[in-house]
C-alpha cells in the first residue's frame, strides 16, 4: 500500500556551543541568538550547554523558564538536547563522592525538565554508580541520558566498552550515547593544521604529521611517532609540543564504528570545522555519516557543533553562516539514504 | 586556542597615580566554579606585579587569589567580564604593556584518574594609559 506519511529521519539543528566566540564576548543575549538563529533556519532543534547559557546553572530560576519558552515558541524552535556537566573535581581539597556527584546531576536533570528538554547530554565522568543513582528520576521525567562519545574514544574503546556493559547491567531505556563526529575523522581539519603552523610547527612537518595521525596506536605513540619525525629533521620538541592536542581532538576510527551502538544513539554532535567551496567538510565525511544514521532509523536531534573557534578567531568566520552550509552538507547524506530506501520499497 | 584572543576586554585599562584596573574575561567556554582559578600573574612592562598587589573584582567581591580556592559552589558565569585590580604601580607611559597569565583547573575534564587539566592562558596586551574615574 503506498504511504503518504514522510519518511521518518534525523531532525537538524545546531548546539550553541558553535557561537562560543560570540557568545563568550558577549555579541549575543538569548533573545539575539535565538532570533539569528531562527531566521537563519537553522533549527529546529536547539541544544545548549547549561553552563555557558544560564547564569544561575545548575539552578534555573521560573523567570528564565517562562522566558526560554515564551523564546522557543516565538521563533518556532524546539529544545533538543541540555548538554550537562558532573564536575567531579569541582573542590580543591577531594573529588567529589559518588552521592555527591548523583546530586549535582539531579539539579541539573531537574533543570532539563522544567526547560522541556526530551534528553541531556553527560559526560563519561559519570561512574556506573552515579549513573544508576539518577536514572530513577531520568526515568520519572521521562529524559534519556546520552553519554558523549567524542575523541580520542571511539564506540569500541575500552572506557566505551565499560559503560555499555554498565548499561546492560542497569537496563533503562533512558540510557544511551550521543556520538561526536570528532571520533570518526578522516583528516586533520586544514585550519588547524595552519594555526599549528602559526605557532611555531614548521610547514615541512605537515606531511609527517598527517601520516603520523593517519597510524593505528594511542594519541600519545601516535604523537611520539610524530616528535621523532621531526628530530630526525632536526625540529626541537618544544616547536611541536602544541601539537599533542591534535591526536587528542581529533579521532580515526572508521564511520561505520558507529553501528555497534546505533539502536542506543539518543542525541548526536555533528561536529564540524571547515566548509570548504565545493560544500564538503574536509575532514568528515558528513554524509556518509549521515547516510549510515538514517539507515539505522534514527529519527532524534542532530545538532551541528562547529568548533573551528578553536583556531579561528571570532569575526574571522560567521558561525551562522557555516552552519547553513553545514545543514545542506547533512541533507546530502540524508537523501541519499531516502532515495537508496525508496529504490528499494519500489523494487520489493 | 582564540580563548586567548577573547581573553582581555579591549580598551578597558583605567590608571591613576596609586591604583590600575582592566578587564578580562573567562578563557574558556563555559561557566567554571571560582576554585577552578588556580593561579593568576600580572605583569606591568615586563615587571611581575605582587601578588598582594593584585585584586580580582567578580560576582561583586573583591578576592586574592588565595579567595578563590574555597568557593567551589560559586561560578564566574561565562559572559561576566572580571575586573583585575592593581595597588601602587609603577610610573607609566601613554601605553602599559600588560602581560596576564591565568591557570584554569577544570573541574570536568581529567587527564588521568582524577587529575584535571589545567589550562594556561598567558596573553601580553599593549593598553593605552587612560586616567580612572
Amino acid at each position: 500500500m503506498a504511504t503518504t506519511q514522510p519518511p521518518q529521519q534525523p531532525k537538524l539543528g545546531l548546539t550553541f556551543y558553535s557561537l562560543t566566540n560570540e557568545w563568550v564576548s558577549g555579541k549575543y543575549d538569548l533573545e539575539s541568538l535565538v532570533k539569528r538563529v531562527a531566521e537563519a533556519g537553522i533549527g529546529p532543534g536547539v541544544e545548549i550547554v547549561g553552563f555557558a547559557t544560564i547564569r544561575s546553572f545548575p539552578e534555573v530560576s521560573s523567570d528564565f523558564v517562562k522566558s526560554w519558552r515564551d523564546l522557543l515558541d516565538k521563533y518556532e524552535l524546539e529544545p533538543s538536547c541540555l548538554a550537562i556537566n558532573i564536575d567531579s573535581a569541582l573542590r580543591r581539597d577531594r573529588m567529589l563522592t559518588e552521592d555527591e556527584a548523583a546530586d549535582y546531576l539531579l539539579r541539573q536533570l531537574e533543570s532539563a525538565h522544567k526547560l522541556g528538554f526530551p534528553t541531556v547530554r553527560t559526560q563519561m565522568g559519570a561512574t556506573p554508580g552515579v549513573i544508576a543513582k539518577v536514572v530513577p528520576t531520568a526515568e520519572k521525567y521521562g529524559i534519556k541520558m546520552g553519554m558523549e562519545i567524542h575523541a580520542p574514544e571511539g564506540a569500541a574503546s575500552p572506557s566505551v566498552l565499560r559503560v555499555r556493559e554498565a548499561y546492560e547491567k542497569i537496563g533503562s531505556p533512558v540510557l544511551g550515547f550521543t556520538p561526536d563526529f570528532s571520533s570518526t575523522m578522516h583528516s586533520l581539519p586544514p585550519g588547524q593544521i595552519e594555526a599549528f603552523i602559526r605557532d611555531g610547527m614548521a610547514r615541512e612537518l605537515v606531511a609527517d604529521l598527517n601520516a603520523a595521525w593517519r597510524l593505528e596506536g594511542t594519541p600519545l605513540d601516535r604523537f611520539e611517532f610524530f616528535a621523532e619525525a621531526a628530530a630526525a629533521k632536526g625540529y626541537r620538541r618544544n616547536s611541536i609540543a602544541h601539537v599533542q592536542m591534535g591526536f587528542n581532538m581529533f579521532g580515526r576510527e572508521a564511520v561505520e564504528s558507529w553501528q555497534d551502538i546505533l539502536p542506543q544513539v539518543v542525541h548526536v554532535h555533528s561536529k564540524f570545522y571547515e566548509i570548504d567551496e565545493a560544500g564538503n567538510e574536509p575532514s568528515i565525511d558528513v554524509p556518509r555519516i549521515m547516510e549510515l544514521l538514517v539507515d539505522g532509523g534514527y529519527t532524534g536531534y542532530v545538532s551541528s557543533e562547529w568548533e573551528g573557534h578553536v583556531f579561528r578567531e571570532a569575526n574571522e568566520v560567521d558561525p551562522i553562516e557555516l552552519i547553513q552550509r553545514h545543514h545542506r552538507l547533512e541533507r546530502r547524506g540524508i537523501e541519499a539514504a531516502l532515495q537508496k530506501q525508496q529504490k528499494h520499497q519500489v523494487s520489493a | 586556542m582564540t580563548f586567548a584572543g577573547t581573553f582581555i576586554v579591549e580598551d578597558s585599562l583605567q590608571a591613576d597615580d596609586q591604583k590600575l584596573k582592566y578587564k578580562i574575561r573567562l578563557p574558556w567556554y563555559r561557566s567554571l566554579p571560582l576554585s577552578s582559578v588556580t593561579n593568576l600573574e600580572v605583569g606591568l612592562d615586563g615587571v611581575p606585579v605582587d601578588s598582594k598587589n593584585l585584586r580580582v573584582e567578580l560576582n561583586g567581591k573583591i578576592l586574592s587569589l588565595e579567595e578563590f580556592e574555597p568557593l567551589w559552589d560559586e561560578y564566574w558565569f561565562v559572559q561576566d567580564n572580571a575586573t583585575i585590580l592593581i595597588e601602587g604601580h609603577p610610573a607609566l607611559g601613554d601605553a602599559v604593556e600588560v602581560r596576564t597569565r591565568i591557570n584554569l583547573r577544570s573541574p570536568y575534564i581529567m587527564v588521568a584518574p582524577d587529575q584535571p587539566l589545567i589550562t594556561n592562558t598567558d596573553v601580553t596586551t599593549t593598553f593605552p594609559v587612560k586616567g580612572a574615574n
